[in-house]
């Protein structure tokens, strides 16, 4: 039972999402989604069709969230990556990737364990340039990857990439979703046909 | 020109930034994003909320405090769950003798966390906490009112000499705070003692 545990635990996929910052609040956010309007249903304090509107609401709000999130991260990612780049310019970890996707099919395939990395749909699309890996010696990137056990992951890149998703994160969720969520918020409530507001609302959004 | 304070900054700051993204390469967690978004949500909800000139004060304040509270449960939940879970850890590896698989179990552990607050425990906590909590803060504004009552009760030399020494009284419900009538803003001169009253009573909201 232990074993199984623990297997599940330490599942690369398990593991390289949880240390994934976007792949981790996405997921939160769907999970809000589901729990959120799930609680505002269940709770005893309000009638029926208060609950139903917040529960709907709440509902609508959380996908909206998810979809604005979805749609700005890219941008952070991407303008995160090319500025860890212009800031440390000697920095070799960073030059040695022409941008975030790159970095990150290689990081993708650095995780999995040697024998599965061949077999992979990304080592079709990984370049076959010459990187400077983690002893400073030139080698090929596909070699780094399908010869050693450990290939090097460039932890300066890694970080660059998850720095600006946090920031990404907290200006998405915290000042753009809400924001923009507004304007789609009544049309979609009136599309259902629950844009009457009851007299009273509860309200358990974060 | 060169300033060698600024350089010596700028290199600083650089070096701060480097060790900060190597750390978070190596070891990034679930945690760090959803206590960042708890915390800015909880900073910026509440203001944006105030910030609002459409909404009366009393409405304002009570709809901030309810965020804010929402914020304070959901970034206590998720370090609290993250902690005691990432405690499961150690056992798990030691019981399988893979204690050098500690980190990523913890990881995972912590990611587990995050989403089990996500899902079940905020919603469930802020369905059991917020009413009662909500009621106090309620309790505590009547309290503030009745004090303003009492200070409308002050010797007539001391009150405001205005319209025939008449205060309106503010409006307080204890049921629904977001249900009250507007103040009737027609009449300057009522308008005017109301804002004094609330001045006095130290009920001044928004700055």
């Amino acid at each position: 039972m232990i074993d199984k545990v623990f297997n599940i635990l330490t599942n690369p996929n398990l593991v390289s999402t949880s240390q994934n910052t976007v792949a981790s609040v996405t997921i939160e956010t769907g999970l809000k989604a589901v729990g959120r309007p799930t609680a505002t249903l269940m709770d005893k304090h309000a009638d029926k069709k208060t609950r139903q509107y917040s529960a709907v609401k709440e509902l609508f709000y959380q996908l909206l969230c998810l979809g604005i999130y979805m749609s700005v991260i890219p941008l952070f990612k991407k303008g995160g990556f090319q500025l860890a780049k212009k800031i440390f310019k000697n920095e070799v970890s960073l030059q040695n990737f022409k941008n975030e996707t790159e970095y990150l099919r290689y990081h993708k395939l650095a995780c999995l364990p040697k024998d599965q990395r061949a077999s992979h749909k990304f080592m079709s699309l990984i370049p076959d340039r010459e990187i400077i890996s983690g002893a400073k010696k030139k080698i090929s990137m596909r070699d780094e990857l399908l010869t050693k056990e450990k290939p090097f992951k460039f932890p300066l890149a890694k970080g660059a990439i998850e720095l600006s998703s946090i920031i990404g994160s907290v200006a998405g969720l915290t000042i753009l979703a809400p924001e923009l969520s507004h304007l789609f918020l009544h049309p979609l409530m009136k599309l259902v046909g629950m844009e009457k507001k009851p007299e009273t609302k509860i309200d358990t959004k974060a | 020109m060169k300033i060698p304070f600024l350089n010596q900054l700028k290199e600083k700051s650089k070096l701060g930034l480097k060790g900060l993204c190597v750390s978070l390469g190596k070891h990034n967690d679930a945690l760090y994003a959803v206590l960042a978004i708890a915390v800015f949500k909880g900073i910026f909800r509440p203001t944006f909320t105030m910030m609002d000139k459409h909404e009366k004060p009393e409405v304002k304040r009570y709809a901030a405090f309810r965020e804010g509270l929402t914020e304070g449960i959901a970034f206590a939940s998720y370090f609290v769950s993250s902690k005691l879970l990432k405690k499961v850890a150690k056992p798990i590896c030691n019981a399988v003798k893979r204690p050098e698989m500690l980190g990523q179990v913890e990881h995972s552990m912590s990611f587990l966390a995050v989403c089990l607050s996500a899902g079940v425990i905020i919603p469930a906590v802020c369905n059991l906490t917020l009413k009662p909590l909500m009621d106090l803060y309620k309790g505590f504004q009547k309290k503030r009112n009745c004090g303003l009552e009492k200070h409308e009760e002050m010797p007539l030399d001391k009150k405001l000499d205005i319209k025939e020494n008449v205060v309106k009284k503010p409006v307080s419900s204890p049921v629904s705070i977001a249900a009250q009538p507007a103040p009737a803003s027609g009449n300057l001169i009522t308008l005017m003692q109301n804002n004094m009253a609330l001045k006095n009573a130290g009920m001044k909201v928004g700055g």
